[in-house]
């Protein structure tokens, strides 16, 4: 018998039990749909993270120090500047500062403050919406002037800064600039933030020149392993480490950063996915479940079937089309739920999923996979019945 | 009327090509184990002649049905030879046998068993898809045969629009699908109303004197005196083998 006067069949028989192959089919719809849309949360979470971490500038290399060595020297601008000459490096960005709170007539924004110079522009990838960023002008002379983040500026209820004074601890600072939103990137968010010049922010905020980390700009992206080591070399040497010394400092790579938060969301992706991958599994008992009522009940239809001349495969064929035909009815409303639900997550994750067309092809052999795994001992157990006894079955 | 196995390396050549659809040598079927062994049919032979329309009676618990189902190719003998179109299906496997059933035995059944969801064109087609005829050929034999047992306007009708008569009309269409070698009838008219009945007998000799083999298993008398030959059957053995003298010459067969 021909493969598609088996999926006619199989169709005829589906039809004529509408309700029932509905309910069959959800749960195959619910276990689709969960995995499909779980793991594009779980994709949208990865790329809005490396996303992000991307955001922050390209080849670059983070220093900062290793608070609880005893014994351990803080990051220093000198520092800073040696790194600077290293062969491989373009721009080296310190940074000095820390949380503060920032008001504007009355209202207040807990936000990050940190002094920095001219390079950060570049460096750390921060564009300025509106006025101008800090210049060196403004670092040598310790200008009192500040370019605010977005969120920062909404925090003190008025986008209109540009000119007017802020208060950061009690110091009057101007604004000069607005930066361009970034959106945000794990623990620190790039818009609630205040930049001002880092001699300022020695002399005027923070009252020490330790530096609160440093972001260095590599010229050559093959070039980052040996540039951070010679970083780790020169450090080591600047603070008179001895070997076998333990580093007062921590150097990461970019790229160190891409890796791991690939790693923390792709588990969370498979542990997601595998989660919702249970529901799919007993969409497919359900599956079995009907398909094992339907033999019985059809026992005298197999009867017929047989009797006419049809084959133990004819039979087999035909219960297992069915089973398949429910199962891919199901992956594919699953599929288009999944959709519905990567959608959805935008409003309420703030970021949205991503259904990667790989996780579609999947969902779809999963679920014609699902329909032969659970279809097959009830087809093998209708192609099996005797049409002597099959024929007597009231 | 050409016998057509597909597999006919399987089943070995058996009986002379001498016009014999169906022969019988010793067939029994014994069923139960050790002590309770009971031989349902013990030791029959029987020979069908191509063209020939026998009828086979005897009370219930003769062993009718059991040899109905041995010469129908859904059981198999415990021992003994059964040539069916000169081929020996008595120890063929399950799919042979399937084969058989399809290509060289149509059925008609006291019980009509036609399937309920399908019309009864798609009845008719039901044993060609397994044949594996193509979709317009199908269909347009398939209306060829209802339009020959005078159901022409029916075709879309399921079962459960048509009366016991038309039922089996359908079902006896659906028998001839396959253009197969014997046509078995078991109680045909066991659940129909005389007129009806009556009907049904007048449509096998029809069929009969068309040139097709008939083997029809009834209890009633009146209907078995449409046959040629009548076979009783009793405590599984064969007590009478009588050919009808008045019977109508067969036309057009060897």
């Amino acid at each position: 018998m021909n493969i598609w006067e088996s999926v006619r069949m199989a169709f005829t028989a589906l039809a004529a039990n509408k309700g029932r192959s509905l309910l069959t089919i959800l749960g195959v719809v619910i276990g689709v749909g969960a995995v499909i849309g779980m793991v594009a949360v779980g994709q949208g979470a990865r790329e809005e993270v490396l996303g992000s971490v991307q955001g922050l500038g390209s080849n670059l290399i983070f220093a900062a120090s290793a608070g609880d060595v005893p014994g351990g020297q803080p990051l220093s601008l000198e520092d800073a500047e040696a790194i600077a000459d290293l062969p491989g490096v373009s721009r080296v960005a310190p940074e000095i500062g820390g949380p503060l709170t920032v008001s504007y007539r009355g209202e207040t924004s807990r936000s990050s403050v940190s002094g920095v110079t001219p390079e950060y522009e570049q460096v750390r990838n921060a564009t300025v919406a509106l006025g101008r960023f800090i210049s060196r002008s403004d670092v040598d002379r310790s200008a009192r002037v500040a370019v605010i983040g977005l969120e920062t500026a909404d925090d003190l209820g008025t986008r209109e800064l540009l000119g007017k004074k802020i208060d950061l601890g009690g110091v009057p600072f101007t604004v000069i600039g607005v930066l361009e939103p970034k959106g945000a990137a794990g623990p620190v968010n790039p818009d609630q933030t205040v930049l001002v010049p880092i001699n300022t922010a020695i002399t005027r905020l923070v009252g020490s020149d330790s530096l609160s980390g440093l972001s260095v700009e590599v010229g050559d992206a093959d070039r980052m392993d040996d540039v951070s080591k010679a970083i780790t070399r020169l450090l080591r040497q600047r603070h008179d480490l001895i070997e076998g010394a333990q580093d007062d400092f921590f150097v990461t790579t970019q790229v160190d950063i891409l890796d791991a938060v690939g790693t923390i969301t792709t588990v969370l992706t498979a542990l997601l996915g595998g989660i919702a991958g249970i529901s799919l599994v007993v969409g497919g008992i359900g599956i079995m479940n009907i398909m094992l009522v339907s033999v019985t009940e059809r026992t005298r239809e197999i009867g017929i079937r047989k009797a006419i001349g049809a084959r133990r495969w004819d039979i087999l064929a035909q219960f297992l089309v069915e089973s398949v035909a429910l199962s891919l009815f199901g992956g594919g409303i699953g599929i288009a739920i999944g959709f519905l639900m990567a959608i959805g997550a935008e409003p309420l994750l703030g970021f949205p999923g991503v259904v990667t067309p790989s996780a579609v092809v999947l969902a779809f052999a999963v679920s014609a996979g699902i329909g032969i795994f659970f279809g097959v001992y009830p087809a093998w157990k209708a192609s099996r019945q005797d049409p002597i006894e099959a024929l007597r079955y009231e | 009327m050409t016998p057509v196995f597909r597999r006919r390396d399987k089943a070995g050549a058996c009986g002379a090509d001498d016009g014999t659809v169906i022969r019988l040598e010793q067939i029994t079927k014994v069923f139960g184990e050790g002590t309770a062994q009971i031989a349902a049919v013990a030791g029959v032979d029987l020979e069908v002649r191509r063209g020939e329309f026998l009828a086979i009676m005897g009370p219930s618990g003769s062993g009718k049905s059991t040899l109905m189902n041995i010469i129908g190719c859904l059981d198999r003998p415990t021992a003994g030879r059964y040539c069916l179109d000169g081929r020996d299906v008595a120890k063929l496997d399950d799919d042979a046998l399937a084969d058989a059933r399809r290509l060289a035995i149509g059925f008609v059944f006291q019980t009509f068993n036609l399937l309920p969801r399908l019309t009864a064109l798609q009845n008719v087609e039901l044993p060609m898809i397994y044949a594996g005829v193509g979709g317009r050929a199908r269909r347009k034999r398939a209306s060829d045969f209802l339009g020959m047992v005078g159901l022409a306007g029916r075709v879309t009708h399921r079962p459960n629009q048509l009366s016991g008569g038309e039922r089996q009309r359908v079902a006896i269409a659906r028998s001839l699908a396959n253009e197969p070698s014997l046509l078995l009838a078991d109680e045909p008219t066991g659940n129909l109303d005389s007129k009806s009945g009556a009907e049904i007998v007048t449509l096998l000799e029809r069929l009969h004197t068309d040139g097709r083999t008939i083997v029809l298993i009834t209890h009633e008398q009146d209907v078995a005196q449409h046959a040629e030959r009548i076979v009783h059957l009793r405590d599984g053995r064969i007590v009478d083998d009588t050919a009808r003298l008045d019977a109508a010459p067969e036309e057009g067969t060897p």
